[in-house]
């Protein structure tokens, strides 16, 4: 960082007057520019945030001074503050056990706080590339042909642009590698408003059929792939998956292009043919587009209702659309992982409820001894708000050292806490520490100071006001009430980890029911990766047939393999591909909305690699090829929707708009497609024999032992068929589940550390209220014994009185969690809001723990000897 | 910077008006706020506040000892205000040289007797 703290800069620059602001902070720049150099980047960034409070300091000063009419009340407030702020300074130092304990408190709980606050900030509140950007996409997505009907007509969304996330094999220039892509329309660029690195965008010209294949580069490809050689332009490169194989390079974007956060590699042009199968049938586009000033996102949505039912006659699909949807690009990016991180945030919020509590019971049992202090200032003459004043101060000191202390544990650890997210979060990887967390954590401090505080300046307040003559020892009316805000402070305690401690639960049995899920497959000892047959001699199906015939017998005949099959979208990945389907077998009427089937592309022995049930008919083979009949798989629900009771085999499968269709083989078990947490859906199967169209397929290696052991082999064979082929995705069908589950497993985690956090505060908040209160009680205690008490019952009776808020405190937790548990039931999977196992269970334990933490100081309290208590001057 | 003066004593220097004073004079007697603030920390030995520094000039200025003037920068094309040391700053710097040296007359044995003086 070699420029001032832009969020420093911004507020010097709003307390500056406005004659110097520009002068002063181009002082600042140069002062800071020789700090950096000469004390390194740490020291120097501290010392222009402490140019804040000093210009404020003194320009304020600087203006009462020159005033005419100089308010003697302010400059006293001043003095005053700086009275307060040295007594409750030489308070600290005089109670650096209270000090630190208070600090170390505060510090877990507002730097956890920060450190999701900076989670929270970074991947959903700071805007993302191109915020304003909406994403257009109907029910089914775009047609080329529905989105250029829509295109002109449209006035309510500017540059209105359509595209499609493809892979592609870069096979030229370097090894082969697979790169993400975006497949664009050619006004694409235009949403961005920016200009390219180098070249040029794409025209009209490029989306037109037979124009010369050409390709956009991404910056950093750029870099990387060709280091950065402008006489890249109007070089030709092997990237083939989409349309094209060889592409000429016509331009490089601008660093940083990110759009709706994607981060691919290359550009290609879509070209619009109407004379072509895809333009018409394959609804595959999502369109981007900036609203028209003036329009609001909901009339935008109207309007391509209106436009779908005024384009005649309706392009293939579009009159089966029911629903448009509009989201701008900062809630499509982030809105999945929204709810999520908000839950967090509430759960860390509890866990700084509970600082606050311990840290006000701390307070209280501190304020016991400073009764004589706080009465002697009353009787000369210190008014309330002078006394609320100094104690206020204090309480704000705590809590700006705590948030201080904080805030650095965070900064210091923020790597390895960036490391925990899941990797499928969106912006992980731009997630820093910024600057918008310190005025966050400071609001939390001064927060927490009020919370933690107002307790302990209430009984401050009352006990000043009783005077120094009354000054206690010990089993006063003040010490009972010191008490009683204590139990107030225990049930509260209490409550809040019993709700934290049942939402824990309940997302952690949610996670283990969802680990348990049935596959329908055995994804032990499974290897997977991807092969691209792209581009080059792949753009001929028989090429690509070919090509996966020869990679799965070689593979198959490779020492420890034990099956091997392929697939074109592999379980528990997110992409998707569906059919709609005519059940009864009819062409589907115009207007209606069909069922829609998962459509799967498999090879020979993809099912007996993966271990999947054959339970009617046969298995795809090699009968199944491009000239014999359609055939294919479906799996039970299928089978169930298409003849309920009856075998579907030997019957055909509609799909498309009716007029495609196989031959059903085979019923085969249900498949987790999907994340775990989704019901099954219908799925169909085909062979790859007779839909050869996917460029990338993955392939499963059935091993007996360790699956990455094969992984070199498998890489040769397959090298020594063709060497141009990227292979990529290497994992274990177990790495790609675990992958799946991440982030069900990181709500999970972060929830019981939470909980634990929790349980461990709220059991040393009653140890210490017991404690406190047994230690007031010692010359009550040695009274009762003397009086013929025997130990028993003063530990019996110690053990009821400490133990009663702490059942009104799991009572009211328990009501808690039943109302509020609805707020948690879009996370859980299997289990109710309100399990009464988990609440019972919770109840339960905390009970434990909080009887353990009352009995042992209880316990002192029974052993005491009479003639020491009496003799005890509190 | 600030609002019209009131009230200030024309003749007394404060201590970090005085080495302001001096800073600009040791960089030749015309110079802008960020080597003033450079030179003080370097002859001081301790950090200075920029925002006193500010105020101070702005001080200095009514009190008609120095007198600001904008300077054009080729490199940024910012301009950069200039403090010049007026005559009568530099009156006021040789009557306070004359009174420290007579106050500082006969001084150091003591400080050595004492330890307190540090080269």
């Amino acid at each position: 960082m070699t420029h001032p703290p832009v969020l420093a800069r911004s507020i010097l620059g709003r307390l500056l007057p406005g004659g110097t602001r520009e002068e002063i902070l181009s002082d600042l720049d140069d002062l800071f520019a020789d700090r950096l150099e000469r004390v390194g980047r740490t020291r120097a960034w501290l010392w222009y945030w402490q140019q804040i409070p000093s210009f404020a300091w003194r320009l304020s000063t600087e203006r009462a001074g020159h005033s005419k009419i100089r308010p003697a009340r302010r400059l006293s407030s001043l003095d005053t503050l700086r009275q307060d702020a040295v007594v409750a300074a030489r308070g600290l130092r005089r109670s650096k056990a209270l000090c630190l304990a208070v600090v170390s408190t505060l510090a877990l709980g507002i730097g956890a706080n920060a450190a999701i606050f900076a989670a929270v900030y970074g991947v959903v509140l700071k805007p993302v590339h191109g915020a304003d950007l909406i994403r257009v996409w109907p029910e089914h997505n775009f047609t080329r042909e529905s989105y250029v009907a829509f295109r002109d007509r449209l006035r309510s969304l500017e540059h209105f642009s359509a595209y499609l996330p493809v892979r592609l094999a870069l096979t030229s220039d370097g090894e082969p590698d697979i790169v993400p892509g975006l497949a664009v329309t050619s006004n694409h660029f235009l949403s961005f408003g920016t200009s390219p690195a180098l070249g040029r965008f794409f025209t009209d010209d490029d989306a037109l059929p037979g124009a010369e294949p050409v390709v956009i580069l991404s910056h950093g490809l750029w870099q990387r792939r060709f280091n950065g050689d402008e006489n890249m332009l109007g070089h030709v490169i092997s990237l083939g998956g989409f349309e094209a194989a060889q592409r000429k390079i016509v331009g490089v974007a601008p660093a940083g292009l990110r759009p709706l956060t994607l981060r691919p590699d290359v550009w290609v042009p879509v070209t619009l043919d109407p004379d072509d199968d895809e333009y018409v049938h394959m609804a595959n586009l999502s369109g981007v587009a900036r609203l028209g000033a003036g329009f609001e996102i909901a009339q935008a949505r109207a309007e391509l209702e209106t436009v779908a039912r005024a384009i005649q006659p309706p392009p293939y699909y579009l009159d089966r659309v029911t629903s448009y949807s509009l989201v701008t690009a900062q809630e499509d990016v982030v809105g999945g992982v929204k709810p999520t991180l908000l839950l967090l945030f509430a759960a860390v919020g509890i866990v700084l409820l509970l600082c606050c509590t311990n840290v006000a019971n701390l307070l209280l049992a501190h304020g016991a001894s400073r009764e004589r202090e706080l009465g002697i200032r009353a009787a000369l003459g210190a008014t309330r708000s002078r006394v609320a004043r100094q104690l206020l101060t204090e309480h704000a000191m705590l809590g700006l050292l705590g948030g201080g202390l904080g805030i650095v544990l965070v900064w210091l650890t923020f790597p390895f806490l960036r490391a925990l997210l899941p990797a499928n979060v969106p912006r992980v990887e731009e997630l820093a520490f910024d600057g918008a967390v310190v005025p966050f954590t400071l609001c939390v401090s001064m927060v927490a100071s009020l919370l933690f505080g107002l307790f302990p300046t209430l009984r401050a307040l009352a006990s000043a006001e009783t005077g120094c003559n009354e000054h206690v020892r010990g089993n006063g009316s003040s010490t009972r009430d010191s008490v009683r805000w204590s139990h107030a402070l225990v049930t509260a305690e209490v409550a809040l980890a019993v709700v934290l401690l049942v939402a824990a639960g309940l997302v952690s049995m949610s996670f283990l029911r969802l680990s348990r899920v049935e596959t329908g497959f055995h994804p032990d000892r499974l290897l997977t990766l991807n092969l691209a047959s792209a581009g080059g001699r792949f753009a001929e199906p028989e090429n690509r047939r070919t090509f996966m015939r020869e990679v799965t017998e070689q593979v198959a005949s490779l020492p420890g393999v034990r099956g091997v099959g392929a697939i074109h979208l592999l379980p528990m990945t997110p992409p998707n591909m569906g059919v709609g389907i005519s059940p009864d077998g009819e062409p589907i009427p115009a207007g209606t909305t069909p069922p829609t089937a998962s459509y799967r592309v498999i090879t020979p022995g993809y099912l007996s690699a993966m271990g999947i049930r054959l339970l009617r008919g046969r298995d795809l083979d090699a009968r199944d090829r491009a000239s014999s009949i359609p055939v294919g798989l479906v799996n039970e629900t299928l089978a169930r929707r298409l003849v309920p009771d009856a075998n579907p085999v030997g019957q055909q499968l509609h799909y498309d708009d009716g007029s495609v269709w196989f031959d059903i083989v085979g019923v085969v078990s249900d498949v987790r497609q999907h994340r775990f947490d989704l019901d099954v859906r219908e799925e169909a199967y085909v062979p790859f024999e007779q839909d050869a169209w996917p460029s990338s397929m993955y392939l499963v290696v059935r091993t007996p032992s360790d699956p990455s052991a094969l992984v070199d082999s498998i890489r040769d064979a397959i090298r020594s068929i063709d060497a141009s082929v990227p292979v990529t995705s290497v994992a274990t069908m177990e790495g790609v589940i675990y992958e799946s589950m991440a982030r069900p497993r990181f709500r999970m985690q972060l929830f019981s550390a939470f909980a634990v956090l929790g349980l461990v505060l709220s059991g040393v908040g009653i140890y210490g209220v017991t404690a406190y209160a047994v230690t007031r009680r010692t010359h009550e205690i040695g009274i009762r014994m003397a009086l013929g008490a025997t130990k028993a019952r003063i530990l019996a009776g110690t053990m009821l009185k400490e133990t009663l808020p702490v059942a009104a405190g799991l009572a009211l937790g328990a009501v808690v969690s039943l109302v509020a548990g609805d707020l948690l039931s879009g996370f859980l999977f299997e289990i109710e809001p309100g399990d009464p196992v988990i609440v019972v269970c919770v109840l339960f334990f905390l009970s434990a723990v909080a009887a353990l933490a009352c009995y042992v100081p209880a316990r002192r309290a029974a052993v005491v000897d009479p003639m020491d208590s009496l003799n005890t001057e509190i | 910077m600030l609002g019209k003066s009131g009230g200030h004593d024309a003749k007394a220097l404060g201590e970090l008006e005085h080495h302001i004073l001096l800073a600009i004079l040791r960089l030749g007697g015309d110079a802008y706020t960020v080597p003033i603030v450079l030179e003080l920390e370097q002859c001081t030995g301790r950090s200075v506040a920029a925002a006193a520094v500010y105020i101070a000039l702005t001080r200095l200025e009514k009190k008609e000892l120095v007198e600001s003037h904008w300077v054009e920068r080729t490199q940024t094309g910012k301009p950069r205000r200039y403090f010049k040391l007026q005559p009568l700053a530099l009156e006021r710097l040789r009557a306070s040289q004359r009174a420290f040296t007579r106050l500082w007359e006969g001084l150091e044995p003591h400080l050595k007797m004492s330890g307190a003086a540090k080269e």
